[in-house]
C-alpha cells in the first residue's frame, strides 16, 4: 500500500487513476512483472492513496478461492481492514495513533488520525513473541516500520499512543514496546466479545465489503473486477427474476379475478334485462287477462240484465199506457221478429259473447190498439215511455217492420180502433 | 482477462445465466401462458358485459319499460279486480250442480231421475192444484246416439224452470221444453268454450204480477238465470184476463276446464312467468270446483 502526497497546486483537478497508472508503470518498469494497481478513496485530497501488487498473485488467490468453492467479492488491501476497525470504533478520533496487529508472521500497521489514514505498512516475517529474542526482533520490526514513518512525515506528526492488536501479549511486552517508541501501548477489546484471536484487520475486511464499490479500494484487475462484481448482482438478478415471475403470477390471477368480475357484471346485467323483459311479458299478459275477464264479467252482466230490462219494459208500459188504449203485444225484438210469435227463435248451438253489440241495449217491440183515428194516445204513450229512466229511445215501428198476423182483429170487430206497434230501446245505466 | 483469471472466473457467471436463462424461460412462459390469454379472456369478457349493459339501457330507456315495478303493480290490481268481479259473476252464473257420478250407468240414471221428478211435479202441482205438463217435456225414450249425460243436465234445468214458476205461483203451464244445449265462447272467437247454457222454454198463462214475479225470480244474490227470449200476448177483450207468455230461461254450467283462468297465478303452471313476478291472487270464495 503506498501513497503520494499531492502537491498543493496540483489538488485542484487532481486525476487519481492517471497518477495510479504512473506508479504502475513506474513499478511494472521497476520489477519487470505485471502489477494490479487500486485507488483509494480520496478521503483526503493531499495525499494519494493506492495499493500495488503483482498480477499473478492476485490471479493465484483467485484460483485457489474458486478451488476451494468460495465465490470471490473482491481483493482488499489487509491494512484497509485494520484502519477500518479502528475509524468504526472511533479508537483515532481528535488524536495520532498508531494501530499494529501481530499475527502469525505477518501484521499490519497502520497510523491514522479521525478519518485520515496517515500512513500504513504490511510487516512481514514477525516471530512469535514469546522469547526474550522473538520480542527484541518484533520490537525492532515495528520501529523499524515506524521509522519509516517518521522519515515520510516527520517526527513531529507521531502518534500519541501505539494500540497493539496481538491474541497474546507476553508480560513486560507493552513496556518494552513504551520504552523502544516512547508511545503509550493501550490494548482494545472487542465489544461483547472475549475471543483473544479475534483479528481487527477481518473484521474491518468485513465492513469494507458492505460498502458501495466505487468507495473502496480494490485489487482485482478491472476487467475481472467488472464481471466478479456483475457475478456479485446475481442474486440482485435473481430477486429481480423472482420478482418479474411473481409479477407475471399475480399479473395472471389478476387478469383472471378481472374476467370473473367482468362476467359477474354481465350477468349481472343480464339478469336485469331478463327481469325487465319478464316485467314487460308480465305487464302485457296482466292487461291481456285483465281484458278476458272484463269482457267475460260483461258478457254475464249482460245476460243477467236480460230479465232487468223484461221487467223494466213491463213496469215502463204499464205506466205510460194510456187508460183507452189496448196492449195486446209485448216481446223482444228477435222473437218478434222471429216466424211466429209465441215460438222462440231457435237458438244457435253456439253462442258467442257479444256485450258490445248495441251497447248493451235490448229492443223490445209493444203491440196494441188505439181508439183514437189521431194516435194522439200513442203520441202520450211514447213520450212517456222516453221519459222513464231505463228507455232510450221509442218510435213506432216502421210499418213494413209491423207483423200484421200478430194483430188479432178478429177480437175487435165492432171497434173503431187503430193498429200501432212501438219499438222501445231499453239500457239500463 | 487472461486464461488464468477465465479459469477462476468461470464458474460463478455460469451458475449465473443459467438461473438467468432459467429464470427468463419461466417469466417468458408465464407470460405466454397466463398474463397473455388472460388479457385476451378479460377483454372479451369487459365487452361482452359492455354489451350486456348497452343492451340492458336500451331496455331500460324504452318508454313502455319507465316504473314498470309500479305499472305491474296497478295492472296487477286492475286484474285481480278482473278477475274478482268475473268470479263473482261466473259463480252466479254456474247454477246448475254438477252430476253425480254414474260409473257409466248415466242411462239408468237419467231414466229413474226423470221418472222421480215427473211423480215429484204430480205431487207439487196437485198439492197447489196447478196445471203443468207431466212429461217435463223429456221424453224417456233415450235413443243409442242420445246423450245420457246431456239430457241429464236438461232434466236438471227442467227442474230448476219448475222451481222458478213454483216460486212466482204460476197455475198454468202449457208448455216446458228443455231444448239442446248452447255452448258459449268467448268473444275473441278463439274457439274455447267456457260456458255451456241449458235453455228451456216455458209456455205459460200469467198476470202481469206473476210475470213480474218470474223475472225477478230469475236473479238473486247467490244467482241468475239468463232470459233468452220473452214475449207476452193478450188475446182476450178483458184487460184482467191472464197472458199468453213465452218465454227461454237459460242455465249455466261452466266448461270443466277454464280457458279464462287458466292465467290466474297460483291456480295454474301455465304462466310461469307470471307466477314469478306476481304474488298469488286470492281464489274467490264460493263452491266453485271444476
Amino acid at each position: 500500500l503506498v501513497f503520494r502526497r499531492v502537491p498543493a497546486g496540483e489538488r485542484a483537478g487532481f486525476d487519481t487513476q492517471w497518477a495510479a497508472d504512473v506508479e504502475l508503470s513506474h513499478f511494472s518498469g521497476l520489477s519487470r512483472e505485471d502489477a494490479v494497481v487500486g485507488v483509494g478513496e480520496n478521503l483526503d485530497p493531499r495525499h494519494l492513496w493506492m495499493a500495488l501488487t503483482r498480477r499473478d498473485r492476485i490471479e493465484s488467490n483467485i484460483r485457489q478461492m474458486d478451488d476451494e468453492g468460495f465465490f470471490l467479492s473482491d481483493i482488499i488491501p489487509a491494512a484497509l481492514g485494520l484502519f477500518e476497525t479502528v475509524r468504526y470504533y472511533g479508537l483515532c478520533k481528535g488524536r495520532m495513533i498508531a494501530a499494529v496487529e501481530i499475527g502469525k508472521g505477518h501484521g499490519e500497521l497502520v497510523v491514522c488520525r479521525d478519518d485520515r489514514l496517515v500512513y500504513a505498512r504490511g510487516l512481514e516475517g514477525l516471530p512469535s513473541p514469546e522469547s526474550e529474542d522473538d520480542q527484541e526482533k518484533l520490537l525492532t520490526i515495528i520501529d523499524a516500520a515506524l521509522d519509516l514513518y517518521r522519515e515520510k512525515c516527520g517526527s513531529e506528526n507521531a502518534p500519541e499512543a501505539i494500540l497493539l492488536f496481538t491474541p497474546a501479549s507476553p508480560p513486560g511486552f507493552r513496556a518494552r514496546l513504551h520504552d523502544r517508541t516512547g508511545m503509550a501501548s493501550e490494548s482494545f477489546t472487542f465489544p461483547g466479545s472475549n475471543d483473544p484471536n479475534a483479528s481487527p484487520t477481518a473484521l474491518g475486511l468485513a465492513l469494507l465489503l458492505h460498502r458501495p464499490v466505487s468507495r473502496r479500494m480494490s485489487l482485482l484487475p478491472d476487467e475481472t473486477r467488472r464481471i466478479v462484481h456483475a457475478a456479485a448482482r446475481h442474486r440482485l438478478w435473481m430477486l429481480a427474476s423472482v420478482l418479474l415471475i411473481l409479477a407475471v403470477v399475480v399479473a395472471g390471477i389478476g387478469l383472471r379475478l378481472e374476467r370473473a368480475r367482468w362476467l359477474e357484471q354481465a350477468d349481472a346485467w343480464r339478469t336485469a334485462s331478463h327481469t325487465l323483459e319478464k316485467g314487460r311479458k308480465s305487464l302485457h299478459q296482466l292487461v291481456e287477462d285483465s281484458a278476458r275477464w272484463q269482457e267475460a264479467g260483461r258478457i254475464l252482466v249482460h245476460v243477467e240484465r236480460d230479465s232487468v230490462h223484461a221487467e223494466a219494459v213491463l213496469e215502463a208500459v204499464s205506466m205510460a199506457k194510456h187508460d183507452a188504449d189496448w196492449i195486446t203485444l209485448i216481446s223482444d225484438s228477435d222473437t218478434y221478429f222471429s216466424s211466429l210469435v209465441g215460438v222462440p227463435p231457435p237458438l244457435p248451438p253456439e253462442s258467442h259473447g257479444t256485450a258490445q253489440e248495441g251497447g248493451g241495449a235490448r229492443y223490445y217491440v209493444v203491440q196494441g190498439y188505439s181508439p183514437s183515428a189521431d194516435l194522439g194516445t200513442v203520441q202520450a204513450f211514447i213520450s212517456t215511455l222516453q221519459a222513464h229512466p231505463a228507455v232510450r229511445r221509442a218510435d213506432l215501428l216502421g210499418d213494413d217492420l209491423v207483423r200484421g198476423d200478430t194483430l188479432p182483429d178478429t177480437l175487435w170487430p165492432g171497434l173503431r180502433a187503430t193498429p200501432f206497434a212501438v219499438e222501445i230501446e231499453v239500457m239500463l245505466p | 482477462m487472461n486464461a488464468a483469471s477465465s479459469h477462476a472466473l468461470s464458474r460463478a457467471p455460469r451458475v449465473w445465466l443459467v438461473r438467468l436463462a432459467l429464470s427468463a424461460t419461466v417469466f417468458l412462459a408465464g407470460t405466454f401462458l397466463m398474463v397473455l390469454p388472460g388479457l385476451s379472456m378479460a377483454e372479451d369478457a369487459r365487452r361482452e358485459a359492455m354489451a350486456a349493459k348497452q343492451n340492458y339501457l336500451a331496455l331500460a330507456s324504452d318508454p313502455g319499460l319507465s316504473n314498470i315495478g309500479e305499472r305491474l303493480e296497478i295492472a296487477r290490481r286492475g286484474a285481480k279486480d278482473a278477475f274478482d268481479r268475473w268470479a263473482t259473476r261466473r259463480n252466479r252464473f254456474d247454477i246448475l250442480p254438477p252430476l253425480k257420478q254414474t260409473g257409466g250407468e248415466a242411462r239408468i240414471h237419467f231414466k229413474i231421475a226423470l221418472q222421480e221428478a215427473r211423480e215429484s211435479l204430480q205431487k207439487r202441482a196437485a198439492e197447489k192444484g196447478f196445471s203443468y205438463p207431466a212429461t217435463l217435456g223429456l221424453s224417456e225414450t233415450l235413443a243409442a246416439e242420445d246423450n245420457p249425460e246431456e239430457r241429464l243436465r236438461q232434466l236438471l234445468a227442467a227442474n230448476a224452470t219448475l222451481d222458478v214458476l213454483f216460486h212466482a205461483e204460476i197455475a198454468e203451464v202449457r208448455l216446458l221444453a228443455p231444448l239442446l244445449p248452447v255452448t258459449l265462447l268467448p268473444a275473441q272467437k278463439t274457439g274455447e268454450s267456457w260456458a255451456v247454457e241449458y235453455p228451456v222454454e216455458v209456455g205459460m198463462v200469467a198476470t202481469y204480477a206473476q210475470i213480474t214475479a218470474v223475472l225477478r225470480a230469475l236473479r238473486s244474490p247467490t244467482h241468475f238465470i239468463a232470459l233468452r227470449s220473452f214475449s207476452a200476448v193478450h188475446r182476450g177483450t178483458d184487460p184482467d184476463e191472464p197472458l199468453d207468455v213465452t218465454l227461454v230461461l237459460g242455465f249455466g254450467r261452466m266448461q270443466t276446464q277454464m280457458p279464462l283462468e287458466r292465467f290466474v297465478p297460483g291456480r295454474s303452471a301455465e304462466s310461469p312467468v307470471l307466477n314469478e313476478v306476481l304474488p298469488t291472487y286470492p281464489m274467490p270464495d264460493g263452491e266453485f270446483v271444476p
